[in-house]
């Protein structure tokens, strides 16, 4: 005969086994996705999922700037307006010397055999949004895998250097600023041509050149620009402004702290430059190495940040 | 031994599904705005807070696997690491489920106090892993994330409860 307690109570397993199951799954999804990046094409689509609500979520901001420009006085806007003339003036001039030089330069690599400098292409993109943790220093803009952005571009504003292109989603991408803490690029000191890496600090409006020799010839008040040597960053955007040099004879490397130029917070358009072609025989062996195994193509992967030595 | 005073309280309607849905998408959008500077470190997390509201509350509507996917949401809509937000919204209804007898048991000012920590917890792992990766620690206000979220727990029951329809209910003491 065939006895069973009738299941009144369906409990399942305990809840601290659904804890473990849960922190285990968690701890999972972050190595995974930091160590191997291989949730990214499932955070693409969860960014489809999310992008109605962060438009509908950025609605207030927008009308808040609607009514503002709405009673704006006229005379404000036409001294804007007046304004932005006499600088687009100013940098015509800058702009056409530019092109001939360019030209010349072309030019005089062509009669030395060396490359030809590939045409920057670029796209015009809308801050909408800043990230949402305090913990990565980002920003969101408006152009995506639609708008033809690659990862890897490097952004700039009219002042200077923003950042670069970390995750590229269908309608959107995620710059993440030369202040965040992982963020370092090749600069060069415009006084001296001296070459040095600068590392975000992870906090906003400031970012440092740790290893520098103390030595060297640094001021306050020097202006760094990209060095270019990295192939990524065309040579000579303004990155920032030295503000404080402390040497201490303890360390051999001088503590360089600088302000960048291209504030985000300041600025609701950017200028996403184009990603130059790898130099044949260039190619990173891990990223191809992890990419070919799977069938995925090299730029469809970011190139990953310089960390820290 | 005397038991801890409980609340009097109005007969309560169980919450709908819909009515959870829709705080959970109320607390996302207040995620999405544009917060920056002091108050990003400030911003309370409405999604922990109604995580463990609904846990004390309509435990039968909740589960490991809400705390989880939830937390993946907001990884996310922060740009952080997949599951950085899912390992402390788990720990949190872990508590909440846990300790939520006790905390029922309790006024409501009181239970602000009592899901302080487990908020906290949420805020604790999510910073302790963010150090892991590397990531550098915010400022001091980034503490006050949690206690600033749970005064909100004050105004909870006002926004979130259907009361009886009948104003004159029998009490329950």
């Amino acid at each position: 005969m065939d006895i069973r307690t009738p299941e009144l109570f369906s409990r399942g397993p305990s809840p601290l086994a659904r804890l473990v199951f849960y922190c285990a799954l968690a701890i999972a999804c972050i190595v995974v996705d930091y160590r191997f990046h291989r949730l990214d094409a499932f955070r693409k689509a969860l960014s489809v999922v999310i992008y109605p609500f962060q438009e509908a979520a950025n609605l207030p901001s927008l009308l808040a700037d609607t009514v503002r420009q709405a009673i704006e006085s006229p005379q404000a806007l036409q001294a804007e307006n007046d304004q932005l003339r006499q600088k687009l003036l100013q940098q015509a001039d800058a702009a056409q010397q530019l092109r001939t030089a360019k030209s010349e330069l072309n030019t005089l690599r062509a009669l030395v055999g060396l490359r030809q400098e590939q045409p920057e292409a670029h796209a015009l993109a809308e801050i909408v949004g800043m990230a949402h943790t305090p913990f990565v220093q980002k920003v969101v803009i408006s152009s995506g895998q639609n708008g033809g952005i690659q990862p890897g571009a490097p952004v700039i504003s009219a002042e200077g250097l923003v950042g670069q292109v970390t995750a590229v989603n269908l309608f959107n991408s995620e710059v993440t600023l030369i202040t965040d803490k992982n963020q370092a690029l090749p600069v060069m000191i415009v006084r001296n041509g001296l070459r040095a890496i600068a590392f975000g600090n992870g906090e906003t409006g400031t970012f440092s050149l740790p290893y520098v020799p103390i030595a060297s010839d640094v001021q306050a008040g020097d202006l760094v620009v990209t060095s270019g040597i990295d192939g990524l960053y065309p040579p000579g955007l303004s990155v920032g402004q030295i503000k404080s040099v402390e040497r201490d004879a303890s360390s051999a490397f001088a503590k360089i702290q600088c302000v960048p130029t291209g504030a985000v917070l300041n600025h609701r358009y950017v200028l996403v430059l184009g990603v130059p072609p790898r130099p044949p025989g260039g190619e990173l062996p891990n990223l191809d190495e992890q990419t070919s195994d799977k069938g995925v193509s090299p730029t469809a992967k970011a190139p990953r940040k310089l960390k820290k030595p | 031994m005397a038991l801890p005073p409980r609340e009097p309280q109005v007969l309560k309607r169980p919450a709908t599904l819909r009515r959870v849905a829709g705080s959970f998408l109320v607390a996302f959008l207040f995620m999405l705005l544009p917060w920056s500077g002091p108050w990003l470190l400030l911003r309370p997390d409405l999604m922990v807070l109604l995580l463990v509201y609904w846990t004390i509350r309509e435990p039968m509507l909740m589960g490991g696997w809400v705390a989880f996917c939830l937390g993946i949401l907001a990884d996310a809509a922060d740009s952080s690491t997949l599951g950085i937000h899912a390992l402390g919204y788990s720990l949190s209804y872990f508590l909440a489920n846990h300790f939520r007898p006790r905390t029922l048991s309790f006024y409501t000012a009181n239970q602000a106090l009592h899901v302080l920590p487990f908020i906290f917890a949420s805020q604790l792992t999510t910073t302790l892993t963010s150090l892991i990766l590397k990531l550098p620690l915010p400022g001091w206000l980034w503490w006050l994330q949690s206690p600033f979220t749970a005064l909100f727990w004050l105004v909870l029951p006002a926004l979130l409860e259907r009361q009886s329809s009948h104003p004159d209910s029998p009490r329950v003491s």
